[in-house]
């Protein structure tokens, strides 16, 4: 399926969205620009949205695993705060640069706030 | 441990064009549509099996490259659609691969699956679509996992756990049963190296190393070394004669200072050598030479000053240069010998920690803990927070979602927990659920966990009995419905969303009162 905008079916009454190319392009709104303004208007109460069904957050607390092997980690390296599951892993979190372990703790979502 | 996955490139085969019978043409056949996130699956009310099974993505020619840039219709996390430009190419595909010739509309009534708890604007999207680009004469909206549900004739009361997107890892992964006992036993070598699963992604060699031989290489590297020692070289040579110019220079100047140092002597002498003639002159008067007159005398004092203090001033001048010049070469000096320092200690380091983070991107899949992803990605599913995500995991929702419910309600809802999607097809996530609800359901309660016969067909399959109905007229939008009660409008079905009719937004009388409450139209114009 490659992109033919140019490409008129007989079926068809008109072209609604699709446009020649060259012409003015419309912007869709993203899933999150629909939900915010979804979320201004007064819904009746019982109403389910689709902003209403996330997952709670989690009560749980949050178990630790190595950011280097997906071992389970009972330590955490002061230094550069990643976790990891031996001694052999230390060695690996000493010796990586200031960059890298900022990398894995991004991934980890470390950074943020309220975690 | 010799297992070595080989990720195939997934060749899609093209959707051939189908009849359009007169029975379908005149027969006023529904058309089902399983609008997926991952896979779009097309047809008749009539028919078994859909029609068409296509991969619900656009591939689009890069203008920039010639790459091919794949982009989904659906924006996840779950299949919304929200680009709908996409969507009206991929019904042009549907519409003109069954073979419809009709002129100007498509005079089918169409079941169609949307996500649960769609937006209001998306369907209103959707339907001003159907109605005025095709002109189909009804549209029925249903939701994929009811479809499914009703599909597999497991009662009204039920969990639907419902799983998105299937992909690639499917095939290979599969669901922990107890994460923490399995990843402890990944943590002994022997049991890694029995159960480490290699994956080979297809790989593309780059043109310009694979044309050489190693001979070749060998001679390139040589060569190499060989420029490298001529450049050397010929910078050593560019700073001698720097050197050398600079001596030169040095040189002439000590000449000059040597020059004008005669020089002042020479004028010295002459002066001492006048005065004494002048005396001379004095001592015997004779009648040939006239002593100098008062004017001449100090024109003569005067011209030694002058002679003295263009001299002195030349030789200050030459003297500071000299000097300058000293400093600039021991300024330079300094320089070079850090320049060396710098090579030995700072700059090892950080040439060290280059070449690392350059090997880091290379040897991916050299070390055996890049590969144990098969069983840690799907457990993302139950624990999002090793992502970093916040949220509950399934397990924990799950419970969350039995705590909204009376009890018998409960016991109803865990004995009827129902799994369909492309996703629930992971093995083993129908054992992990039991063992979830084994821990979270109250002592020896019932629990049980259906799977869906065909996750990802069954939807097509409940939508196709939907639309086959005797009833399915009454549960489909007429375009006379979409004119009146506007795009957003949704008739309730069993296998429906609920409908809540947009309210008006609470309007700002400070802001201009223009505002049309029902058209929440917005629409960004860019020039391409």
């Amino acid at each position: 399926m490659t992109g033919d905008s140019e490409k008129t079916y007989r079926f068809k009454t008109e072209n609604k969205f699709l446009v020649k190319s060259g012409c003015k392009k419309r912007m869709w709104r993203s899933l999150k620009q629909i939900l915010t303004a979804d979320r201004t208007l007064p819904w009746h109460n019982d109403a389910v949205l689709y902003y209403s069904i996330n997952a709670p957050p989690t009560f749980k607390p949050t178990k630790k695993y190595s950011d280097i092997s997906g071992l389970p980690a009972p330590y955490m390296d002061r230094h550069s705060k990643l976790f990891y599951s031996n001694a052999e892993e230390f060695a690996t979190v000493r010796s990586l640069p200031m960059d890298i372990t900022a990398g894995y703790l991004q991934l980890r979502g470390a950074n943020t706030i309220v975690g | 441990m010799e297992s070595v996955l080989v990720l195939k490139d997934y060749k899609t085969v093209p959707d051939i064009v189908h009849e359009y019978s007169p029975t379908l043409k005149f027969g006023h056949i529904p058309l089902v549509i399983d609008n997926g996130s991952y896979q779009c699956r097309v047809g008749w009310s009539i028919n078994d099996e859909p029609n068409l099974i296509f991969k619900n993505l656009i591939a689009r020619p890069r203008k920039d490259r010639c790459k091919k840039d794949a982009e989904p219709p659906a924006t996840p996390p779950i299949q919304i659609v929200t680009h709908f430009e996409a969507q009206e190419q991929v019904f042009d595909y549907i519409f003109s691969h069954l073979g419809i010739d009709n002129d100007g509309s498509v005079p089918h009534p169409i079941a169609m699956t949307e996500a649960f708890v769609t937006p209001n604007y998306c369907r209103q999207l959707m339907s001003e679509l159907l109605f005025e680009g095709y002109g189909v004469p009804g549209v029925s909206y249903g939701v994929d996992s009811l479809f499914s549900m009703y599909k597999n004739d497991i009662g009204d009361t039920a969990l639907i756990v419902n799983c998105g997107v299937e992909e690639i890892l499917q095939e290979h992964c599969s669901i922990a049963l107890d994460y923490q006992e399995e990843i402890r036993k990944w943590a002994n070598p022997d049991y890694y190296e029995a159960n480490v699963q290699r994956v080979q992604l297809p790989y593309v060699q780059t043109t310009s190393s694979s044309g050489l031989t190693a001979e070749q290489q060998k001679e390139r590297k040589k060569e190499m070394a060989r420029r490298l020692l001529e450049i050397n070289a010929r910078k050593r040579e560019e700073r001698l004669a720097e050197d050398e110019e600079q001596l030169n220079q040095l040189l002439a100047i000590k000449r000059q200072i040597s020059n004008i140092h005669m020089r002042i002597e020479k004028n010295k002498q002459r002066i001492v050598a006048a005065a004494t003639a002048e005396e001379n002159l004095e001592n015997r008067p004779t009648g040939r030479l006239n002593p100098p007159t008062e004017p001449e005398r100090s024109r003569l004092g005067s011209m030694r000053r002058d002679l003295r203090q263009p001299l002195l001033k030349s030789i200050l001048s030459y003297s500071f240069q000299y000097r300058e010049l000293v400093a600039r070469r021991e300024a330079r000096r300094a320089r070079r010998a850090a320049m060396v320092k710098r090579r030995t200690a700072a700059a090892a380091e950080r040439m060290r920690v280059i070449s690392r983070l350059a090997a880091a991107g290379d040897d991916f899949g050299n070390q055996d803990s890049d590969w144990d992803a098969y069983k840690r990605a799907p457990e993302l599913m139950f624990q999002p927070s090793m992502m970093g995500n916040l949220e509950a995991g399934l397990a924990e929702t799950m419970e969350y979602v039995f705590k909204h419910f009376s009890p018998e309600d409960q016991l109803l809802l865990a004995n009827n927990v129902f799994l369909t999607g492309g996703s629930s097809q992971f093995p083993g996530l129908k054992e992990r659920l039991e063992r979830e609800l084994l821990e979270m359901r109250p002592f020896q309660s019932t629990h049980k966990v259906v799977v869906a016969k065909n996750p990802s067909l069954d939807a097509w399959y409940g939508a196709r009995d939907f639309a086959g109905s005797n009833e399915f007229e009454n549960w489909c939008i007429s375009k006379e419905d979409y004119y009146e009660m506007g795009g957003e409008y949704l008739k309730e079905h069993y296998a429906s969303n609920k409908y809540y009719k947009s309210p008006a937004p609470i309007v700002d009388n400070t802001l201009a009162p223009s505002i049309d409450s029902n058209v929440v139209k917005e629409e960004i114009v860019v020039d391409c």
